[in-house]
């Protein structure tokens, strides 16, 4: 481990003058390439699934369509999202500082834990040896190499959290970065003692997991599972958030200009997220039998619904950042102009706004409505839940990390966007899209229809079911919603790719 | 101190603040409807 | 600049736009808690929480014995058990079905206990829209008052195996 920093290590920006580290650079690729690929095995089993659950077409047969959701969860929610984050700790507690990644070599440890253990999940379940879904709740049982997978996968990502906490410290330690943290890198902070939370919670669920899988230990409660799984799997949807919220940030600043009205507001908020919002893991456990009232409660509620007033203040805070950046422009007429003359063509600005529209007006509002106790009676468990989440985690998290690609390639990767063209228009592509698709799974849910299930009418059962005629329409909305999302998607990949690969070098 | 009295009276971002109020009138607007529909509901404990 | 270090002294009061809506947006969360708290205490439906350890042996027993005492017929080889209003009921859940069949009286109230026999379960009351998460082990009382009559359909939507599509029961209200 080098101690000392190396100046032939860096490189200085051309457009932003900031150092980089030219190990740091390299990390930073190699994590967010594997990220979009797994992106794009995700996208093709999203179209197969959505294709299955528009009962009307019915493309898969069910033990098909059960692996592939399996893996599609996996592979999206873990793999493509966490990777992706990686890559946006390196670059947060490297590059935005003008300093190093303190040990490249431990980077590229974590990199392989990662990558063996996402590579060993996803055997496991493409072999239809992992048919549990991403939730494995017990149990219900998998082949003992999936829960290894997955250990060795969160192993990996909490060594890069690590190697992320000692280059931010470095960095201070080393003067290269002097006053307060970046507001970006702050967030990221934030993101980053989320995940170690999250990531050890996801230790003590999959460890004893793996124990009884192989027959070590007997029996593993389902409820206890169920409370330790969701320690694990809504705290990193936390981590999502604190991370996407960051680039926001990022975005505002990277496309008008913009400066944080009150840096103060901003960290608090921040601050907000750290305290209570893991606490909210529980709404997973509203209709959970063994927990009291009191303690769902005050759970659910983030105590007083404190990490949601953190959720408020960005939506205050980041859009007016962009309106005084640009009434500062002189777009100050009226009530609007700063809005209307924003740069709607440049694909970091579209992807700032769909990510908020979709992540605050559908899935924020959805997320809180639902995880309240009595409401989530008449939510658990439906498809509502799932378009939910791809408020959330797709059209806020996904569109971001998107979003902050466009910026990525050229500044880290050196390489000029191929078609700028297809670049204005994907965010509105994928986001109307995703906007069809979260709307017909949220109707469905609200009329009753089931996620995670093959043929919702129960052909064949002892008794077949029936739903509204509405849900016809709204399963199509589905169906029809993600193929324009994944055409979209399929945009975002090959501009990431084609770029890289063919792109004009812009270090000529 | 007269400097510190404007900026606290000073409106940043007008446009924005009927933004947030529009999205908290949605955010009402779906609660209250959840509630609504709930309570149609057979009792239940 | 959110990418740089902020200006040394960023601890600076809040403008009143800023104010306001902190302050609108912290009464909306005391709200927010409140409904729930409120609607517990005041309201007809909410989130049943009565809780049993037990283990699958027993509850296979008390829900045999139940439908041995109240059975009143057999429809696709599901017993339909009429329980007395007011009284206690048992519906297990395995893959991959839901037994027995219940018939209650509307306007009655009943506790209605649920546990599973293998995996983890969904219970899912359509088109009423009443969704429960069934666990083996536990026995999870809900205590529920029909208020329409007809047939009504449970359906699983926790994922339970390969059937789990196929996994339906019913529950009959009359009058
Ligand atoms: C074009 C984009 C996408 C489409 C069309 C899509 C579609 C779907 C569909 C149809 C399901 C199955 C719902 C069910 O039967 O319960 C599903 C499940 C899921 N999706 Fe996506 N999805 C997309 C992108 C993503 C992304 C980017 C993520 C994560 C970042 C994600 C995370 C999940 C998860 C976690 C599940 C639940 C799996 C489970 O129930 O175990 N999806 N998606
Ligand atoms: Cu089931
Ligand atoms: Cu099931």
């Amino acid at each position: 481990m080098a101690t000392q920093t190396k100046e032939a290590d860096f490189r200085t920006c051309p457009v932003t003058t900031l150092q980089v580290h030219r190990p740091a650079e390299l990390l930073i690729t190699a994590n967010a390439v594997t990220a979009v690929v797994f992106l794009t095995v995700g996208g093709i089993l999203a179209l197969l699934l959505a294709l299955t659950r528009w009962q009307a077409v019915h493309l898969l047969p069910a033990d098909w369509f059960y692996t592939f959701l399996t893996a599609h969860g996996i592979t999206m929610l873990v793999f493509w999202i966490v990777f992706f984050e990686v890559a946006g700790l390196y670059f947060g507690s490297s590059v935005l500082l003008n300093g190093r990644l303190v040990a490249p070599k431990v980077g590229w440890v974590a990199f392989g834990l990662m990558l063996a253990g996402a590579l060993l999940a996803e055997l496991m379940i493409f072999t239809g040896q992992a048919d549990v879904m991403f939730t494995a709740y017990v149990p219900l049982k998998a082949h003992p190499l999936f829960y290894l997978g997955i250990i060795l996968f969160a192993v990996g990502a909490l060594v890069a959290v690590y190697l992320f906490f000692a280059s931010v410290v470095v960095a201070k330690h080393e003067r290269r970065h002097t006053g307060s943290l970046p507001l970006v890198t702050f967030g990221l902070v934030v993101a980053a003692i989320i995940a170690a939370f999250t990531l050890i919670s996801g230790a003590i669920t999959f460890i004893p997991a793996f124990f009884w899988s192989v027959g070590l230990l007997e029996t593993y409660d389902p409820a206890a599972y169920r409370l330790l799984f969701w320690a694990f799997g809504h705290s990193a949807q936390q981590i999502n958030l604190a991370a996407m919220v960051a680039i926001w940030y990022a975005l505002a600043t990277l496309t008008v200009g913009a400066t944080p009205i009150n840096e103060k507001l901003s960290r608090m908020a921040f601050l907000l997220y750290i305290l209570f919002i893991n606490l909210g893991s529980i709404h997973h456990l509203m209709v959970d039998p063994g927990l009291s009232v009191v303690y769902k409660i005050t759970n659910t509620s983030y105590i007083m619904y404190l990490a949601v007033l953190g959720s408020m203040i960005h939506a205050y805070s980041i859009p007016a950042a962009v309106e005084v950046a640009q009434r500062a422009k002189g777009y100050s007429k009226g009530l609007f102009q700063w809005l209307w003359r924003a740069p709607w063509g440049e694909p970091g600005f579209s992807a700032l706004v769909v990510s908020m529209v979709l992540f605050g007006f559908l899935g924020g509002v959805s997320g809180v409505i639902q995880g309240m106790m009595q409401l989530n009676m008449m939510i658990h468990n439906t498809i509502r839940v799932v378009g939910h989440f791809h408020a959330t985690v797709v059209g806020g998290t996904t569109v971001a990390f998107m979003g902050l690609t466009y910026y990525i390639i050229p500044l880290i990767m050196r390489r000029d966007i191929i078609s700028k063209g297809l670049a204005r228009i994907q965010p509105y592509v994928y986001g109307s899209g995703l906007f069809l698709l979260i709307v017909g799974m949220m109707l469905s849910g609200d009329m009753g229809v089931p996620r995670r299930s093959w043929d919702i009418y129960a052909t064949g059962g002892a008794f077949t079911t029936q739903f509204p005629a509405f849900t016809d329409v709204t399963l199509a909305m589905l169906g029809i919603g993600a193929i324009v999302a994944v055409i979209g998607g399929a945009m975002f990949v090959y501009l990431a790719v084609f770029s890289l690969l063919f792109g004009k070098d812009l270090r000529k | 101190m007269a400097q510190g009295e404007k900026t606290k009276r000073k409106i940043h971002a007008p446009g924005t603040l009927v933004l947030v109020f529009v999205f908290l009138a949605w955010f009402i607007a779906l609660y209250v409807l959840q509630w609504s529909l709930l309570a149609r509901g057979w009792p239940i404990r | 600049m959110s990418l740089a270090a902020p200006e040394r002294i960023w601890w600076k009061p809040l403008g009143w736009d800023e104010k306001l809506w902190v302050w609108v947006s912290l009464v909306f969360c005391v709200i927010l808690l409140s409904g729930m708290i409120v609607w517990h205490v005041a309201g007809l439906q909410t989130a049943p929480s009565e809780t049993y350890s037990v283990s699958v042996e027993r509850f296979t027993q008390l829900t045999d014995d139940f439908i041995e005492e109240y059975k009143v017929g057999e429809e696709n080889g599901l017993p339909v058990v009429r329980p007395p209003a007011g009284g206690d009921a048992y519906v297990q859940a395995s893959t991959w079905q839901w037994s027995p069949i219940l018939e209650l009286q509307k306007g009655q109230t009943y506790r209605i206990h649920l546990s599973s026999k293998d995996l983890q379960h969904g219970f899912s009351l359509q088109p009423v829209n009443y969704n429960l998460q069934v666990l083996p082990d536990y026995d999870y009382v809900m205590t529920l008052t029909p208020a329409d009559v007809g047939e009504f359909t449970i359906l699983c939507n926790e994922y339970c195996g390969l059937g789990h599509h196929l996994m339906v029961g019913k529950l009959i209200v009359t009058e």
